[in-house]
């Protein structure tokens, strides 16, 4: 039949072929000559690298006790990407917004639907990030958010490891505190490779975490996971996990217990001198300034190696809110001068005139130098009638004129005479005028190196930075005519008198007139003298050592410079140091020898404190505090200073702190510092102490009504009969907290 | 032995002349289909998430009731459907305006009735009704003369403008194929030939700039030409040609397939099929997949070449045509040398009524097979 057709049906087969011959030199095109690159494709394709951060290293104190751990925490997230994927109207939004800050706050923590907005709106984080709006809710929010993700688009809860400073404030400057890595800082540091950064993630920002952020950062790790087209994760490559491995642990030469010590010392003392009012003087027209003490330092170092035992600033913070991030609030009010800048830390970062505690190193230049016993200076050991004033002997004309020279008449404090006075007796007694002749007679006498005193005092290390390993250090300032000059050819406007004075001279004898020390530097230079002249660059880390307890590098003793000292002036410098504490006329004599002015009953004998007190004057406002010190004098264990800002004399302020704390360091009755979650317990607990007290003193029977056997474990605190509390799993005993409160009560009374 | 191409006269007279190797060929593709469907489908098959067999299941299904419906349309024979021809062409027509309206939408075409669980998609029915009109409309006939043919092609045009309205683009290519191929069969004039290309290139640009394509099908259409058109149209064309290279000679092994199992290739139990056979046997399982299917196209042509009547010949040149692009367009869609769009691979893709609709043609060929002796035997017709 049909032979047209049939022939036609060739034609198709002819086309089949042509099509199945395309189709097959596709497919060889594809998967042979080109297979190997699509291969490759594939691969990454799928693929996807996880970062698995690693843990950060913990801070340890000398004897190895944690300041500085990680802990786990739980955290709300949204996902940008899926709240944008959502759609949702801007009422929708505010509402869902609103919920979640409802359901965070009822966890007991403060958020705002603003701060989840800025938090958002935060353009570190890239489009497809989940970003962090708070940290530490509870993990019933997991339930809450986990069961309705349609309602709740894009947010998660998850666990995250965040570092916990487990002493809340205590030592805050020194550990510091970590943030997210910012622009500066991912362009400027030069990490080793395997701990380069990537954004966002968590960098040491002050203190410790600054310095050793090398150490303590970890190398993270990384999963290999298999996504489907969605970045959904379909399976894990377990064969290419690389494990993350831990930063390494800093051991700090800080005692926790001693710095608690010093700690709630300073504090006490600040809180006590603010409620002073200031003594006005007879003859004084205007009320002298109120003692603000906006805050103040205190440093003790050992000075047989330089190693820093204690290191205090008031005010604190507490690192642990920089947890998620500080807010803005939070933020501000930590930098904000009104409150007296509490993450400045004034060991190290303040500048302040060291007043009397510099004439150590006004009579170091003296001997040195040999001006004893030269011109108007008598001899060291040739007792002289002090008259409470100083006329200069270059000063021409009218000894009243300010004009020239700031005046040529310098007085003790007060105008007091101190009769029959040497070298040892000027340091006991803290003479003025002894030292003013001396500063004066350096200067015009030209037989002396004009800066004597100033080249002493760098010799002794202040003038520029220590060296400990904390960042932001400060130089201090020591005034010489050639900085005066330069200062001036610098900036004439700021600057206006390029001309040094004998009086200025006079100034700086008695560390005044433009010095500056850092506290650190002071007690740095006190250690020099207490230890025969060996200057250390004081240590704050003793030692990196891996997770597993291998030491990786240790920080001995580092000698920056010897000090050449001769044993005749430092017998009698000494002497007149020790006098200080132990003469009746000593300015330290009442705060280590009675409790009238908060000193202690201290255990002189047995431990002799060679130290010097000095209250700088500060114009226009109180005088700063300061107490300088080490012993005991022979073999001394402890230089340390106290400095406290518009808080009056050294003898009054200052001196009494350091009594108390070196009575307490030198019996070995320091205490054990509570954590953060210790004092948080012992605060909740101290009002139902108190209840329990009154109960326990009244008639008990009739009173039984007053024993609140409070049984909401859940929420606070439960008290029972026999006087023990429980705070969240910890137990207070009353009896011992009311008796350390007790304590401090009659401590600062 | 006897052979089988003499007539097995102990044997009733309708199995005397049965093909056996077109229903072994296609069973053997169902079989590589049904593997293909699982490892598609399975998932990733983890601890937590058990290897799916939902979809393996329901195509096994299909492909059974398949495998039933072709020996028993082989049975009830190609002259009944030749006879049914005006009624079949009533019934596609009615229902395809019924799903229309009735119809359920997937995919933004609303291309298939919904019942039990199950859908029902008549444009793929339709194709097997298109092959019987035509066979039947230019078999009747020794040549076919001009108004013959256009009648033919209005016959078409009914059904594709419905379809056009789902729409669904990819169905309506099949339409096309079909009538080409037989129109060329039928043995329509050369200069009929021509106007006709040009008639339908004239018809596709025409389609593609009115409205009546939803714009992610001519995006999809026009990634194949301009790679600029359409960034989720061309990842799906990356995706499924990385699939198919990843594969190289030997492929990853089943269930191997990273690209499958990521599931980065979307709609891979369905229209890109192939990617998975590419993926996981490589070029030489690719090969064999296709061989396969070439002895088949084989078995379908030789059937056409020995048919007693015209409309045998005519419905396996059909069958033929039908199944001869749905391959090339699935496969090259997969492989990158033709446009996007949605035809499944025949007796491999997951589908009932694509499966369903190819084992009713293949049975129709296989009537055509067994009953081409008839006229020696009987007279009647």
């Amino acid at each position: 039949m049909d032979t047209n057709s049939r022939y036609r049906m060739r034609m198709l087969a002819v086309v089949a072929f042509s099509l199945f011959a395309a189709l097959t030199a596709r497919l060889w095109f594809l998967q042979v000559l080109t297979g190997e690159e699509a291969a490759a494709v594939a691969q990454t394709n799928i693929l996807r690298e996880i970062r698995v951060p690693a843990l950060r290293g913990r801070i340890v104190d000398v004897d190895g006790r944690t300041l500085v751990g990680n802990r786990l925490t739980t955290m709300v997230t949204i996902n940008r990407r899926s709240l944008a994927d959502a759609d949702l109207t801007s009422e929708q939004r505010q509402a869902m917004l609103t919920e979640i800050a409802q359901e965070v706050n009822s966890s007991g923590l403060l958020l705002k639907v603003t701060d989840i907005e800025r938090s958002l709106s935060d353009s570190s984080f890239g489009r497809y990030d989940d970003v962090p709006i708070a940290v530490d809710v509870d993990e019933e929010l997991l339930i809450y958010f986990g069961e309705r993700p349609e309602a709740f688009p894009g947010v998660k809860v998850v666990d995250s490891t965040v570092r916990a400073y487990l002493y809340g404030d205590l030592a805050s400057h020194i550990l510091g505190w970590v943030g997210p890595i910012n622009e500066g800082e991912y362009t400027s540091r030069k990490p080793p490779e395997s701990k380069a950064y990537s954004l966002r993630d968590e960098i040491g920002k002050a203190g410790i975490e600054l310095m050793f952020e090398n150490d303590l950062r970890g190398v993270a790790g990384r999963r290999i996971v298999e996504v489907d087209r969605l970045g959904q994760i379909v399976r894990e490559r377990e064969e290419l996990f690389i494990a993350p491995i831990p930063g390494d642990d800093v051991r700090l030469t800080l005692d926790i217990n001693v710095q608690y010590l010093v700690e709630s010392e300073l504090e006490r003392t600040i809180f006590a001198q603010r409620l002073v009012s200031p003594i006005k003087e007879e003859d004084a027209e205007e009320d002298p300034p109120e003692f603000e003490v906006p805050g103040g330092a205190v440093v003790i170092l050992d000075p047989t190696n330089g190693d820093v035992v204690a290191m205090a600033s008031y005010p604190t913070f507490d690192p642990n809110e920089s947890i998620g991030g500080f807010s803005r609030d939070q933020w501000e009010a930590l930098n904000d001068p009104l409150n007296d800048l509490p993450m400045f830390n004034r060991a190290i970062q303040g500048e302040y005139a060291p007043g009397s505690t510099f004439k150590l190193f006004t009579a170091h230049a003296a001997w040195h130098e040999e001006v004893f016993g030269v011109g108007m200076v008598k001899p060291a050991d040739e007792p002289w009638d002090d008259p409470g004033y100083y006329r200069l002997q270059s000063c021409v004309g009218d000894t009243n004129n300010s004009a020239s020279s700031g005046g040529c008449m310098f007085r003790n404090a007060g105008s007091a005479p101190y009769p029959q006075v040497d070298l040892v007796r000027a340091f006991t007694v803290s003479s003025d005028v002894y030292f003013y002749i001396i500063g004066e007679s350096i200067y015009i006498n030209t037989q002396h190196n004009e800066t004597a005193i100033q080249d002493a005092a760098e010799e002794y290390g202040m003038g520029f930075e220590t060296g400990i390993a904390l960042p932001f250090e400060q130089d201090g300032f020591l005034p010489t005519p050639d900085k005066r000059q330069d200062r001036h050819d610098a900036n004439p406007v700021a600057f206006p008198n390029p001309r040094w004075y004998p009086g200025d001279n006079v100034n700086t004898a008695i560390g005044q007139g433009g010095v500056l020390v850092t506290p650190l530097q002071l007690a740095n230079a006190y250690a020099a003298f207490a230890n025969n002249g060996t200057l250390w660059s004081p240590n704050i880390a003793a030692e990196v050592s891996t997770q597993e307890g291998d030491t990786i590098r240790t920080f001995g003793p580092r000698a920056m410079a010897s000090v050449e000292i001769d044993p005749e002036f430092r017998v009698r410098a000494l002497a007149g140091l020790t006098g200080v504490t132990s003469d009746e006329d000593g300015t330290a004599y009442e705060a280590f020898n009675g409790r009238s002015t908060g000193g202690t009953y201290f255990p002189l004998e047995e431990f002799p404190v060679a130290a010097k007190t000095g209250t700088a004057e500060v114009r226009g406002k109180a005088d700063t505090s300061l107490f300088a010190a080490f012993g005991p004098v022979e073999n001394p264990s402890y230089a340390i200073v106290a400095i406290l800002e518009e808080a009056g004399f050294g003898s009054r302020v200052a001196a009494p702190l350091v009594s108390r704390i070196l009575n307490q360091l030198l019996t070995d009755a320091v205490a054990v510092a509570p954590s953060a979650a210790e004092s948080y317990a012992q605060a909740a607990a101290l009002p139902l102490c108190l209840n329990w007290q009154e109960w326990m003193n009244s008639d008990r029977l009739s009173q039984l009504e007053g024993s609140r056997s409070a049984t909401d474990a859940e929420t606070g605190p439960v008290i029972e009969a026999d006087g023990k509390v429980r705070v969240r799993g910890m137990l207070i005993e009353c009896q011992a907290l009311l008796l350390a409160y007790g304590e401090l009560a009659g401590g600062t009374s | 032995m006897t052979s089988p191409r003499l007539p097995q006269e102990n044997r009733p007279t309708v199995l005397r002349h049965v093909d056996y190797l077109l229903p072994i060929f296609a069973a053997l593709i169902s079989a590589v289909g049904v593997i293909m469907v699982y490892s598609a489908t399975r998932g990733p098959a983890t601890e937590l998430l058990p290897a799916q067999t939902r979809y393996l299941e329901r195509h096994l299904t299909f492909v059974l009731m398949g495998l039933v419906a072709m020996f028993i349309t082989a049975w009830i024979g190609h002259r009944f459907a030749q006879r049914m021809a005006v009624a079949l062409y009533g019934g596609i027509i009615f229902l395809l305006i019924a799903v229309l309206v009735a119809g359920v939408e997937v995919n933004g075409a609303r291309a298939w009735f919904q019942f039990a669980g199950y859908q029902l998609q008549p444009s793929e029915f339709g194709k097997l009704v298109i092959i019987v009109v035509l066979a039947a409309w230019f078999g009747s006939v020794e040549t076919v003369n001009t108004q013959r043919l256009v009648a033919g092609l209005a016959m078409v045009a009914l059904p594709t403008l419905i379809i056009l309205k789902q729409p669904d683009l990819g169905t309506v290519l099949v339409y096309g194929a079909i009538t080409a191929g037989m129109t060329l069969v039928a043995g329509v004039k050369g200069r009929h030939l021509f106007i006709l290309t040009l008639l339908a290139v004239t018809g596709t640009v025409v389609v593609l700039q009115s409205d009546r394509l939803a714009s992610y099908q001519v995006d999809r259409l026009l990634v194949f030409i301009d790679d600029e058109s359409n960034s989720g149209a061309r990842y799906n064309l990356e995706q499924a040609q990385i699939a198919i290279g990843n594969g190289g000679l030997t492929g990853k092994g089943l269930f191997q397939g990273t690209q499958n199992n990521s599931d980065l290739v979307p709609e891979q139990q369905t229209d890109f099929i192939f990617t998975v056979i590419g993926e996981e046997t490589g070029f030489v399982g690719s090969v064999v997949v296709l061989g396969l299917m070439a002895l088949l196209l084989v078995r379908i042509w030789r059937i056409g070449q020995i048919a007693d009547d015209r409309f045998g010949l005519l419905l396996s040149a059909g069958v033929f045509s039908m199944i001869l692009f749905q391959i090339f367009q699935s496969v090259g869609m997969a492989i990158g040398i033709m446009p996007i769009t949605g035809i499944p691979l025949p007796l491999v893709s997951y589908g009932g009524s694509s499966v369903l609709s190819t084992f009713l043609a293949l049975g129709l060929v296989q009537s055509v097979h067994m009953r081409r002796h008839d006229y020696r035997y009987s007279s009647t017709f």
